[in-house]
């Protein structure tokens, strides 16, 4: 086949909607806006460290995630420490907007963290008799979600990716877990935990342009630990092999050290529904894992895949570890 | 060496809306996402302090900023929560043009799809789509290597002989 015929066949006719004129005005315009408001510093450099934050109101809240498994007071065991310092911390350039960030509340209901990952769980409440879901002729909505940015800062640790992902939903509550992924270790930091709305310009002239933000701060005070499983195996990946010398479990990531753990981590993305689960003998979890997972390599070319979870899972159940084709057995 | 002027802002606009455009759209299927992802990515050219060495240099920039954007898109929370219109009216959501490949064609995996996009279209070799993404070059490889199977696959079954 002509490839290079089918693709010009495919794309030549192709423009961009909006035309050469418009990009450059627009660009400028939002330049000149951005400019304007850089005292909002909520874009420093990402971030991380951790530990759990339990608020009052969680320890009060049983919920059994998608494995019945109630890792509120597993996180408590684990991490111990509590912090009640949160706060609302809307900026004071904020302005009062309908259907924005101020029609919702912010909690974080647990927080858990290990070496290199950091899983906050986070309820979001409508507030003003505000619908978060709304059923339309064309689908669910989640009004309030739309446009949310939500991510990790610290002054000293950077991060490698964050991933959000919905743990349960209904109109008035939005359960998330946000995960974070550090190539640091994570020791006593302080961190905080930001949503952000960006407020596009729309046809209401009263509607300004900019960022509207809730943040919590809260202490790190205390590193998990891990069950580490020490493993020698080689795994066939679709573009050659990788060995797997160590893998670590915690109840929020699966870290796996070994050669060539790229090809592992292809394997994983090249699965449409990014496959990976968690088996435990009776049944399979799919913890969904998230956009936080990242391949670090060190001199010696050994190299380090971690796996966030978007839920956290009990690390004693687990007993093997599917991605893609490839399954570690761990028991 | 080229500075982000205005001018040259303007000039570098007109020559690659729409290699930044297609290559938005090989990620997001959905030209109105595609567009917002454009406008996105020039702001960032035009925010962008450091100077290139020559138009490539510029146009690499695009497509690796553009493929990153995208990539955050689809992980973005507001973005697997919303649904077009399009897909809930089962409509394309983009031109598919008289022939329908275009529709053909996004039924790839986007990595393969954006990966061939490059390949077939913009003409970059396997070493420079390596540097451009941050790929290896045998990832490259496997990946045009798997699309070529998977389109011809594709093509054959929608009767699109002629192109043999």
């Amino acid at each position: 086949m002509n490839y290079n015929k089918i693709f010009d066949k495919a794309f030549s006719s192709l423009a961009p909607i909006t035309s050469n004129d418009e990009i450059c005005s627009n660009v400028m315009e939002r330049a000149r806006k951005m400019s304007e408001k850089k005292k909002i510093k909520v874009r420093k450099p990402f971030v991380v460290a951790v530990a759990v934050i339990l608020t009052a109101a969680a320890a009060t809240i049983s919920v059994g995630a998608a494995t019945d498994w109630n890792y509120f007071g597993v996180f408590g065991q684990i991490f111990g420490a509590k912090s009640e310092n949160i706060k609302d911390n809307v900026l004071p350039e904020a302005t009062v907007l309908s259907d924005t960030i101020d029609d919702m509340n912010f909690e974080i209901v647990a927080a858990a963290a290990d070496k290199h990952s950091i899983l906050t769980i986070l309820d979001v409440y409508s507030e003003n008799g505000f619908k978060l879901i709304e059923e339309t002729e064309h689908g669910t909505i989640v009004h309030p979600i739309h446009n949310l940015h939500i991510f990790y800062n610290s002054e000293s640790m950077e991060s490698s990716g964050v991933g959000v992902h919905i743990i349960e939903q209904s109109e008035e509550k939005v359960r998330l877990g946000v995960t974070m992924t550090t190539e640091s270790t994570i020791k006593d930091e302080k961190l905080t935990i930001y949503a952000v709305r960006e407020n596009k310009k729309d046809e209401n002239p009263e509607h300004p342009e900019g960022w509207y933000a809730w943040s919590a701060e809260f202490a790190v005070s205390y590193t998990g630990e891990e069950i580490r499983y020490e493993k020698e195996l080689t795994l066939h990946c679709d573009d050659g092999s990788a060995k797997v010398t160590g893998i670590e479990i915690s109840s929020i990531s699966a870290c796996i050290e070994g050669e060539n753990l790229d090809r592992l981590f292809e394997e994983y993305y090249n699965y449409e529904d990014n496959y990976l689960a968690l088996n435990n003998g009776e049944k399979v979890m799919f913890p969904h894992c998230s956009s936080s997972s990242y391949i670090s390599d060190d001199p010696k070319g050994s190299t380090l895949l971690n796996l966030n979870f978007a839920e956290p899972v009990n690390p004693d159940e687990i007993t093997s570890i599917t991605i893609g084709d490839n399954t570690i057995e761990l028991k | 060496m080229i500075v982000i002027t205005t001018q040259e802002f303007t000039r570098l606009v007109e020559m690659f809306s729409g290699t930044v455009f297609r290559t938005a759209l090989c990620y997001t299927k959905n030209q109105h996402d595609a567009d917002d992802v454009m406008q996105d990515v020039f702001l960032k050219l035009y925010t962008y302090e450091k100077k290139f060495e020559s138009n490539e240099h510029v146009k690499a920039w695009l497509i690796r900023v553009t493929i990153n954007h995208c990539k955050n898109l689809l992980k973005s929370i507001s973005y697997r929560l919303s649904e077009p219109i399009e897909k809930a009216e089962n409509i394309p959501s983009y031109e598919q043009g008289e022939d329908g490949l275009l529709s053909v064609i996004m039924e790839l995996n986007p990595k393969v799809r954006a990966a061939m996009y490059m390949f077939y279209y913009e003409d970059y070799s396997v070493k420079e789509i390596a540097h451009i993404t941050g790929e290896k070059e045998t990832t490259i490889t496997t990946r045009l290597s798997r699309g070529r199977k998977q389109l011809k696959k594709l093509l054959l079954k929608g009767g699109y002989y002629e192109l043999q």
